[in-house]
């Protein structure tokens, strides 16, 4: 190659191309350089064109490629570098994927050398990715196997229970919780260890060891309520609640129900009364019979026939009223969006909008459905909530409970109330509760209903009333139950979910003016 | 020489109308980051050649979509931010013109506003007495003593950044005036609340505000408010005012993220940190934020950030954390207080600031919580109110929002006043949630507010 003047002034650049041996100037010299630059820009062309259509290929399967590589990394367990590669991808949903891979192997690989920590997280960051969720069971299982064999019975009873159903997960989670409540009790701690039996219930010899727990708080300064409930009550508390357990199981349950704007009623021939609004069909109740108990969501109406199954009417927009092959039921219970049931063995059953994690209760005698969360009441009245701040210290030896919105109340068995947020004092002789998102409604054992509310412009006055035996609230109207079988209404009337003036649910007995005498003609 | 030049140049801008063509969205797409509508490709059409229009559509099109123009945009800002002696600090605090939406009134029409506080405290009398009249169903206030508002003055009335030497710097500054106005606005909105109800007013600092004292907690003791004492003294007893400042200061000086870095907004979590101290006051039982389930949407990079490109920005991205309703909750646009079209209440679909409510839709919308309290609220608020909303939903039945903001509210489409809206839909209580830049001494109390009421 060389490099000349070029005669014709056009500059040097086609020059320095030329062949050595070509001629320098000339006609024939123009045309070479005229052949020479429509090659070039041919060329040039090709060129571009083939970089636009490599560019373009490269853009449109970068992200293929990508994954790719990504893949070969996992399999090699170069998991860092995996990680920023298929942060780098574009396509969100492949690289979801991918990532989650990424950390199921990562976790298998912690877990095989004895990560568990680490192999949990990551198979818990795997979410959906086929194995991770039977991975990370395993994996919790054998951590809190660990826990349990290191003594640390506490976290491993809450790791056991985190895996609810999995396994013998419960009982294992039971036993750790008895070992260590146990364990507290053997070093002193007692009202902890009391608190801890008697949230157990009746496992093994837990109500036992309640007892001796609050026996040796006794002599303590400031033994609260509690103790004193388990160490032994007084003669005369132990009639007054007899009295108050005979009083409360007279009144009739489940006959009234109230939901956001309507209000059912249940006769003593088993049929059932509605008022209000019937937009969602929640009234459509006239052919029902044989029914036993009522429960009402914010549309829907539930009812207990009389051989343990159970009918429903109104929304089903989220399964509230899918309750066909529900069977053995003892109670029903409905939420705003949710159906519960408690089964003859103690089983919760549900449907509706909400699940509940019920796995570890047991020995359940009350429920109540709020807003967004399940409570309940065992049978040595300790609470039981799905959310914390639904209950506090003060509830212990319920009879019942009725959860709202971020607020509850429990009936004790001494006949007092407690509730978050309400001031309680007051209320004594109590025979049932309804409590409502803006207040609570008691009613006590002379028939007079007590209404208490947060706030003052929510209240419904329904201090006229009297001889009353039962009572259902939403949180804008209030329905009762007299002796004679009348209902009462007060509150908001928009829908005549206040519309009950004529209804009679049944005739009291008329009571016997002479004792009874043998017939005088008796059958043959 | 230059022939060939020429044709390679013709070459490359010809293989970049080919990428053009190739890559770029040919539709008309609103652009977060400039806040605009970026050009479609023009339709060739006979009478877009003849007029003219084509060339100017198209060269519209070309400059909004040319080539890695995003990255070219950025790229300029980041050499712009390489030489920036700003500090990471001040970038977070400068201010941005980030509610470019709110109308720009002519300053005549403003200087209008300005009417001495003796000529409007008797205008508000007026209104109220005329309100009282005229709507049976909300009834106003009545000369009362206690309901009455009261004339007191006031110079000016700041936020202060409290400084660990005893020394107070203003972030903020209104006018006694400004403040009077303010009252006077919020009095004859709670006017036309049932006498049980209240209208609490919550102002919220921006993030440029509180960031202020976040990025210096060390050298900082904290901050206050005078404002709303300013505002409490001037309002009637149904107006609650509450310091945004004094319920956020304790979360700020503990480091939670109640504040976007890169965006002007609070987080959810500030949001709800406002929402529950005034339910709270309020006498409600609130529901804790343990009950609420989460989702995250990450590489947030929001208006203080789009403001500025800055790459040191760009590191501080921030990560958007949503809280799921507890109960089935649905929203839908009002008009005449009918519902219209259905609205999300969490929309996952968007990755910034418009996830809370799908951004603000107009003229009126409503959030149907799932709730059966008894109780309707109307939110007057700004953006800021989006990420509030959801949180109102467990206390009553439906929780109206109006933006009175141009590019989202008519009064045509509303097809009412707040004062039908309050009668019609029963409302009790009114939420008036605005930011630092739409509250005191803006058009939107001066004249927006005030100009829908009736």
């Amino acid at each position: 190659m060389i490099r000349k003047e070029d005669a014709s002034g056009r500059g040097n650049a086609t020059l320095i191309w030329r062949k050595q041996s070509a001629p320098v100037g000339g006609a024939d010299s123009a045309e070479s350089d005229r052949r020479f630059v429509r090659r070039a820009l041919f060329g040039s062309l090709i060129a571009v064109l083939a970089l636009i259509a490599l560019g373009y290929l490269a853009y449109r399967n970068v992200s293929p490629i990508k994954q790719l590589y990504a893949g070969v990394l996992i399999d090699r367990g170069e998991y860092q570098k995996a990680e920023k590669l298929i942060k780098s991808l574009d396509d969100e949903a492949a690289a979801e994927e991918l990532m989650k891979r990424n950390y199921f192997a990562c976790g298998a690989a912690n877990e095989n050398s004895g990560n568990l920590d680490e192999a949990i997280q990551l198979y818990q960051a795997a979410g959906d990715y086929t194995g991770a969720e039977a991975a990370w069971q395993s994996a919790v299982y054998k951590q809190a196997k660990m826990y349990e064999a290191d003594g640390d019975y506490r976290e491993a009873s809450e790791t056991y229970a985190s895996l609810g159903v999995y396994s013998d997960a419960l009982e294992r989670s039971e036993a750790c919780s008895y070992s260590y409540a146990l364990e507290r009790y053997e070093y002193g701690y007692y009202e902890e260890s009391m608190r801890l039996f008697y949230a157990l219930g009746s496992y093994e010899d837990a109500a036992e060891y309640a007892r001796l727990s609050a026996a040796a708080l006794s002599d303590n300064e400031g033994a609260g309520d509690l103790v004193s409930l388990l160490v032994g009550l007084t003669d005369e508390q132990l009639d007054e609640r007899a009295r108050l357990k005979e009083a409360r199981e007279s009144l009739p349950h489940g006959i009234l129900a109230t939901g956001h704007l309507h209000t059912v009623a249940l006769k003593d021939d088993g049929t059932v009364l509605a008022a209000g609004s019937n937009r969602s069909g929640q009234g459509n109740v006239s052919e029902w019979s044989n029914v036993i108990a009522l429960a009402a969501g914010a549309y829907h109406t539930v009812g207990l026939l009389s051989d343990g199954t159970v009918v429903a009417c109104g929304s089903n927009k989220y399964g509230q009223c899918d309750v066909g092959d529900w069977h053995d039921i003892t109670a029903i219970y409905a939420g705003a969006y949710n159906t519960v049931g408690l089964q003859s063995d103690g089983t919760i059953v549900s449907t509706g909008y909400a699940t509940y994690q019920t796995m570890k209760w047991h020995d359940v005698t009350d429920l109540s459905v709020g807003d967004y969360a399940l409570c309940g009441v065992m049978e040595n009245g300790q609470p039981l909530t799905t959310a914390d701040e639904l209950v506090n210290d003060d509830y212990f030896d319920l009879v019942s409970i009725d959860a709202a919105t971020a607020n509850s109340a429990g009936l004790k068995a001494d006949g007092t109330v407690v509730a978050v947020g309400l001031d309680t004092s007051g209320l004594t002789n109590v025979l049932a509760i309804d409590c409502t998102t803006n207040g609570l409604f008691a009613l006590d054992d002379s028939g007079n209903v007590t209404a208490l509310f947060f706030r003052e412009r929510d209240a419904i006055d329904v201090s006229a009333w009297g001889n009353i035996v039962a009572v259902s609230a939403s949180a804008t109207h209030v329905v009762a139950v007299t002796a004679d079988g009348r209902v009462l209404a007060e509150g908001l009337n928009n829908r005549g979910q206040c519309n009950t003036d004529d209804w009679v649910l049944f005739t009291p007995a008329e009571p016997s003016a002479t004792p009874e005498t043998p017939d005088a003609t008796p059958e043959p | 020489m230059s022939f060939v030049l020429t044709l390679w140049w013709l070459i490359l801008c010809g293989a970049l109308g080919v990428c053009l063509l190739l890559f770029a969205d040919k539709d008309a797409v609103v652009s977060a980051d400039e806040n605009r509508t970026l050009a479609a490709l023009p339709s060739l059409t006979r009478d877009t050649i003849l007029s003219g229009d084509l060339d100017e559509a198209f060269e519209d099109f070309l400059c909004d979509k040319f080539f890695l123009r995003t990255q070219v945009v950025d790229a300029a800002t980041a050499m712009k931010h390489l030489f920036s002696a700003l500090t990471v600090d001040e970038l977070l605090s400068e201010g941005t013109d980030d509610d470019t939406l709110v109308i720009d009134l002519p300053e005549a029409e403003t200087s209008a506003e300005t009417i001495d506080t003796e000529t409007q405290e008797t205008e508000s009398a007026q209104t109220v007495a005329a309100d009282e009249q005229a709507d049976t169903a909300a009834e106003p206030e009545t000369e009362d003593s206690d309901t009455v508002a009261q004339q007191v003055s006031f110079d000016e009335a700041n936020v202060w950044l409290e400084n660990a030497d005893g020394t107070k710097t203003a972030l903020l500054t209104y006018s006694g005036e400004d403040i009077q106005r303010a009252a006077d606005v919020f009095n004859a909105y709670a006017a036309i609340l049932p006498d049980d109800g209240t209208l609490h007013v919550l102002l919220a600092p921006r993030a440029q505000t509180a960031n202020k004292l976040a990025l210096h907690t060390d050298d900082e003791n904290g901050w206050s408010s005078d404002v709303e004492t300013a505002l409490s003294a001037l309002t009637t007893d149904k107006v609650s005012v509450h310091s945004v400042v004094d319920i956020l200061e304790p979360h700020i000086l503990a480091g939670e993220y109640i504040y976007f870095r890169t965006d002007h907004h609070w987080t959810a979590l500030g949001a709800y940190y406002v929402a529950d101290a005034v339910l709270e006051a309020a006498g409600y039982r609130t529901v804790p934020l343990e009950e609420y389930q989460t989702s995250e949407i990450g590489d947030f990079l929001g208006s203080i950030y789009l403001h500025q490109r800055s790459a040191k920005l760009k590191s501080l991205a921030d990560t958007v954390t949503v809280y799921e309703p507890l109960l089935p909750a649905e929203s839908y646009r009002v008009a005449n207080a009918y519902r219209k079209a259905e609205l999300p209440v969490i929309d996952m679909t968007q990755d910034d600031y418009k996830v809370f409510l799908g951004g603000t839709h107009g003229p009126y919308r409503v959030l149907d919580g799932g709730y059966h309290t008894g109780q309707n609220v109307l939110m007057v608020c700004d953006s800021f109110g989006n990420a509030m909303a959801p949180f109102l939903m467990p206390y009553y039945d439906s929780v109206y929002m109006v933006d009175f903001r141009d590019s989202y509210y008519t009064r045509e489409d509303a097809q009412g006043s707040v004062s039908d809206y309050v009668r019609r839909c029963g409302i009790t209580d009114i939420y008036v949630v605005l930011s630092e830049s739409d509250g005191i001494a803006t058009q939107f109390v001066n004249q927006l507010m005030p100009e829908n009421l009736k």
